[in-house]
């Protein structure tokens, strides 16, 4: 059982009882749920240690997806102003917003990678 | 920093193995799977979300040492949820003459509230316990997703503060703030709900 010592002394044994309470509960997952999850799983384990491959077409159809991001922004402008700022400012913001949403595919493992490394290497300085 | 590194994965007794990784996310999956719906309401999605969690754990962390896992996995699987939930904002933006509520949604919610089916349990305490756990639980839905993220996990995952701040990437007064305050809303929704 896990302890709470930073909770307050009235809110840390509701901590405990609904921990208590939910681990149980995970258990009523249905069987049909809990199959798909063990061939996640499976998948996941063994796609990890399958080479990636990332045929040429993957990087046109990439670029391709970008560039229709960028013109369905383009044509689809949204309607409103968002709050604080002129019509043409938050339309260029919200323009911005969503192709970084939309094609940032490509980069997002990158930056997780990278926030990853910088806390584990923190977590190592502060544990040394 | 590279060295010291690499000098751990060969030192370190707790060096992980397939087996090992296997047994970790065999336990982890189904509270991770429930974390995903109720962000998602959606079963293929959450699904999804869980295994391309898993898929990132195995193939880029598989090495590191197994007390490092959780973390890890939370914080991936954050990132996965928040990342469909930042798509999802877009989409609805673009796509905004489209119909957004979800024929599934009953289905879903069904789904949620039969995870702690006060109907399955035996006894008059047990059953003011998963009733008051399904209140508890439908005051989660309505919190902030920061304390929300905490509390889950905080609590139903029991990671250590310092895990949790890790896998929320703040620090870690602000997951003790964050829980202090799901836990006041809560309490509160506990004792509103109790006979």
């Amino acid at each position: 059982m896990t302890r709470f010592d930073e909770l307050p002394e009235q809110t840390r044994q509701l901590a405990g009882s609904l921990q208590a309470g939910l681990r149980q509960q995970e258990t009523r997952l249905d069987r049909q749920t809990v199959a798909a999850l063990r061939e996640a799983r499976a998948h996941a384990l063994s796609a990890a240690h399958r080479p990636a491959i990332r045929p040429g077409w993957l990087y046109a159809s990439g670029g391709l997806a970008t560039a229709a991001a960028v013109a369905l922004v383009l044509v689809l402008q949204p309607s409103g102003p968002v709050a604080g700022l002129s019509t043409e400012n938050s339309v260029r913001a919200a323009g911005t917003e969503a192709i970084d949403v939309l094609t940032d595919d490509v980069d997002a493992d990158f930056y997780e990678d990278l926030e990853l490394y910088r806390w584990l290497d923190r977590g190592h300085d502060g544990a040394a | 920093m590279l060295l010291s590194a690499l000098q751990e994965l060969v030192t370190d007794d707790s060096l992980s193995s397939p087996v090992d990784l296997n047994a970790f996310l065999s336990g982890v999956e189904r509270r991770a799977y429930l974390r995903a719906l109720r962000a998602t309401r959606d079963r293929d999605e959450a699904l999804d979300l869980v295994q391309d969690a898993m898929l990132k754990l195995s193939r880029h962390y598989e090495t590191r040492p197994g007390r490092e896992w959780p973390a890890l996995f939370q914080r991936i699987l954050t990132n996965r949820i928040r990342d469909w939930q930042r798509r999802q904002a877009v989409r609805r933006r673009l796509f905004f003459w489209r119909d957004t509520v979800d024929p599934r949604e009953d289905e879903i919610q069904d789904r949620l509230d039969g995870i702690v089916d006060p109907a399955q349990v035996d006894g008059a305490t047990a059953l003011v316990q998963a009733e008051q756990l399904r209140k508890v639980m439908a005051a989660l839905d309505k919190l902030p997703a920061r304390q929300r993220e905490a509390f889950e996990l905080r609590v139903w995952e029991g990671l250590p503060v310092a895990d949790t701040a890790r896998a929320m990437g703040c620090s870690e007064g602000s997951v003790k703030t964050h829980l202090s305050r799901a836990m006041a809303s809560l309490r509160d929704a506990a004792e509103r709900e109790l006979p």
